[in-house]
């Protein structure tokens, strides 16, 4: 029987989520409404469409940068980061 | 490394569209493989649970999702691909000379009955793969890299002829390239990366439309959907004391929905005005069920006073890092806010739809010809009375035939997915008929019932006065509102004038939030029709794909 909580790390902070969840409901579970910011105006960002359309969710998991956190499940052991790259698999900004 | 498989019938989209294509196709002997992007079937209407719901292939509890169409999961003919996007389709060359996209009129018979007795598929393949690297005859092609392409394809169907498989009774001749949801080439998730098929079923379904408003940007300000889809899927709220707001039906079951799961919706402010009563009712009472429904809903709202507004619009939110606060305007008839009318609530989230525009992007691809909607942005596919679009072997059910709920994209999916088998050699037209007789007489009834519902929630162009000069438009690139009526007034005519002076509809998400609110902007600001300035859904890569995936699954070009 798998366990149903897997644990991950925002920033380096532990948190927990159900099995299955994702990134960003389980970000959005633990109080996080933002984990990016707009590369131009600075601006944050979190959930906007929640379908994998707007892109507005981009977030860093492990060595894959700029992936939608509404579309990707959190696994246990999953180190999330607030984005800094420029889109999918891009450049990194800093 | 490219692995292939192959179908009658493809069907991209798990919707009820989808689902109801392929249970039809299915049900008359088609191999039928169903593409979609979600972990489940289902689509956005039936979503199923996160937890439970891959292994199954439908959620364990995909509330509301009627048993006829949960067969599809277990099903023998349907080979379902969960988490899979298609990045990019090819239809078959079917003459020398012939653009593939365009030309293949005349030939509609090719592709249907004719197509079982006719060129085995090894030859008429590799004739298209010549054609595609002697000239680059189809305009997707052109657009990718001929070599390339006919590289992976060549590979792929030897891999096809090593694994044996199945025969389908036509010609696979339409390809379609996938990649899992999160836009990586399919070798990634050992699944395959190219279907090929006799016939298309397009059941993309529709994208949520947001209109743009001082700080709809902010950080707990999201799309009803967005709420829905937390809420089905992941059981978790962005907020726990919200607004929810915008036009259309989708408002009264997020709001309930929200309401049941103990989140405060302080109140739902839809933006057209309620109408006479009696002119509404007699609309809508022929469908009894329907009205039922509504009152569901709104009796969920009575019992915890959530109030329903109509005639008013969030406006405005407010708020350092995230929504704090929303600006609730009353709106004229036009939704223009009537001065003086505004206040401020305190909220953690604001949810807004203004309704939904049909997913043109497959369609486009494949060459269908659209079906214009004077009232509303974007367009719809064209289709005839079996759901054939332009384009032989391809059929469209559902919204991306113009936004009627799931009822109407089951019946026309029922529809599409026989008029499919037909066209793949599995059913003459006399069976075809019978099969088809009762879903066309619902159908009628089912879409005038959306016309009537979609005829009370009209758009109006007086949202063009809520943003301010410096609200985002394009949430992507962060163009601001005052941009794209300088770029109209120094001259730019149409969406793609704009969008190349502004780069409105050029980042992330390459125009799918921003790109109806650009168009009726600039057909506004122009003074010309919304089909006249045209819209951003054409894209020749369907979803983006890191360039580096693409290169590894197709290796090196003439290698």
């Amino acid at each position: 029987m798998r366990k149903e909580r897997v644990s991950f790390t925002f920033d380096g902070v532990t948190m927990d989520a159900q099995r299955g969840q994702t990134v960003a409901a389980a970000l959005l579970a633990g109080g996080v409404v933002s984990w990016r910011t707009t590369r131009s105006g600075g601006r944050p960002r979190g959930l906007f469409c929640g379908i994998g359309v707007c892109f507005d969710c981009l977030v860093d998991v492990n060595d894959d940068r700029g992936v939608r956190a509404c579309l990707i499940p959190v696994h246990d052991g999953d180190r999330v980061q607030r984005s800094v790259s420029l889109g999918p698999d891009g450049l990194t900004a800093q | 490394m490219s692995t292939a498989i192959t179908a009658d019938v493809a069907v991209v989209g798990a919707g009820p569209a989808g689902m109801a294509a392929a249970l039809a196709a299915a049900d008359l002997g088609c191999r039928v493989v169903l593409v979609d992007a979600g972990p489940a079937m289902g689509g956005q209407i039936y979503r199923a649970p996160a937890s439970g719901g891959a292994a199954s292939g439908l959620g364990a509890a995909s509330a509301g999702m009627p048993r006829r169409l949960r067969r599809a999961a277990t099903h023998p003919g349907i080979h379902h691909l969960p988490g899979t996007v298609v990045w990019h389709a090819t239809v078959p060359d079917r003459a020398p000379g012939t653009s593939g996209a365009s030309g293949t009129g005349g030939e509609a018979g090719a592709g249907g009955e004719a197509g079982a007795g006719g060129k085995a598929g090894a030859g008429g393949e590799a004739e298209a793969g010549r054609q595609t690297q002697a000239g680059g005859k189809t305009r997707a092609g052109e657009e990718t890299g001929a070599d390339g392409q006919t590289e992976a394809a060549g590979e792929a169907r030897t891999r096809e002829a090593q694994a044996g498989g199945e025969t389908p009774a036509g010609e696979a001749g339409f390809v379609l390239w996938l990649a899992d949801a999160a836009g990586r080439a399919a070798a990634a998730n050992a699944g395959p990366d190219l279907l090929r098929a006799c016939a298309v079923v397009i059941a993309t379904g529709a994208s949520e439309v947001t209109l743009p408003f001082p700080g709809w940007d902010l950080p707990g300000v999201t799309t009803a959907g967005a709420a829905q889809a937390l809420l089905k899927a992941q059981g978790v709220v962005a907020g726990h004391r919200v607004l929810v707001a915008g036009s259309g039906p989708l408002l009264l079951p997020t709001a309930a929905a929200l309401t049941t799961a103990g989140v405060r919706v302080r109140a739902v402010l839809e933006a057209n005005p309620a109408g006479p009563a009696a002119a509404r009712a007699a609309l809508l009472a022929p469908f009894t069920e329907k009205v039922a429904e509504a009152a569901g809903y709104a009796r969920v709202l009575a019992r915890h006073r959530v109030p329903v507004l109509p005639g008013r619009a969030v406006t405005a939110c407010h708020g350092d890092g995230r929504v704090r606060r929303a600006t609730i305007s009353r709106l004229t008839r036009d939704w223009r806010p009537v001065p003086g009318s505004q206040r401020e609530v305190a909220v953690d989230a604001v949810h807004a739809s203004f309704g939904f525009c049909p997913a043109l992007e497959l369609s486009r691809l494949l060459g269908c010809a659209d079906l214009p909607q004077p009232e509303r942005p974007a367009a719809a596919v064209w289709h005839d009375e079996d759901q054939g679009t332009s384009v032989p072997g391809v059929f469209a059910a559902g919204e991306t035939t113009g936004v009627a709920g799931a009822e109407v994209a089951e019946l026309e999916g029922y529809i599409a997915g026989a008029a499919a088998a037909r066209s793949a050699g599995r059913i003459t037209t006399g069976p075809f008929v019978k099969k088809t007789a009762r879903v066309r007489a619902g159908l009628v009834r089912a879409r005038r019932f959306a016309a009537a519902l979609d005829g009370l929630y009209p758009w109006q162009a007086g949202w063009l006065s809520w943003p301010e000069p410096e609200t985002v438009v394009c949430r992507c690139e962060e163009v601001r509102w005052a941009a794209i009526g300088a770029a109209v007034a120094d001259g730019a005519r149409d969406v793609r004038a704009v969008r190349g002076v502004t780069r409105c509809g050029m980042g992330y998400c390459q125009g799918r939030v921003c790109g109806p609110v650009l168009q009726q902007a600039v057909a506004v600001a122009a003074g010309r029709s919304l089909s006249a300035v045209g819209d951003l859904q054409t894209r020749p890569l369907l979803t983006p794909v890191p360039l580096g995936e693409v290169a590894e699954m197709i290796g090196p070009a003439g290698a």
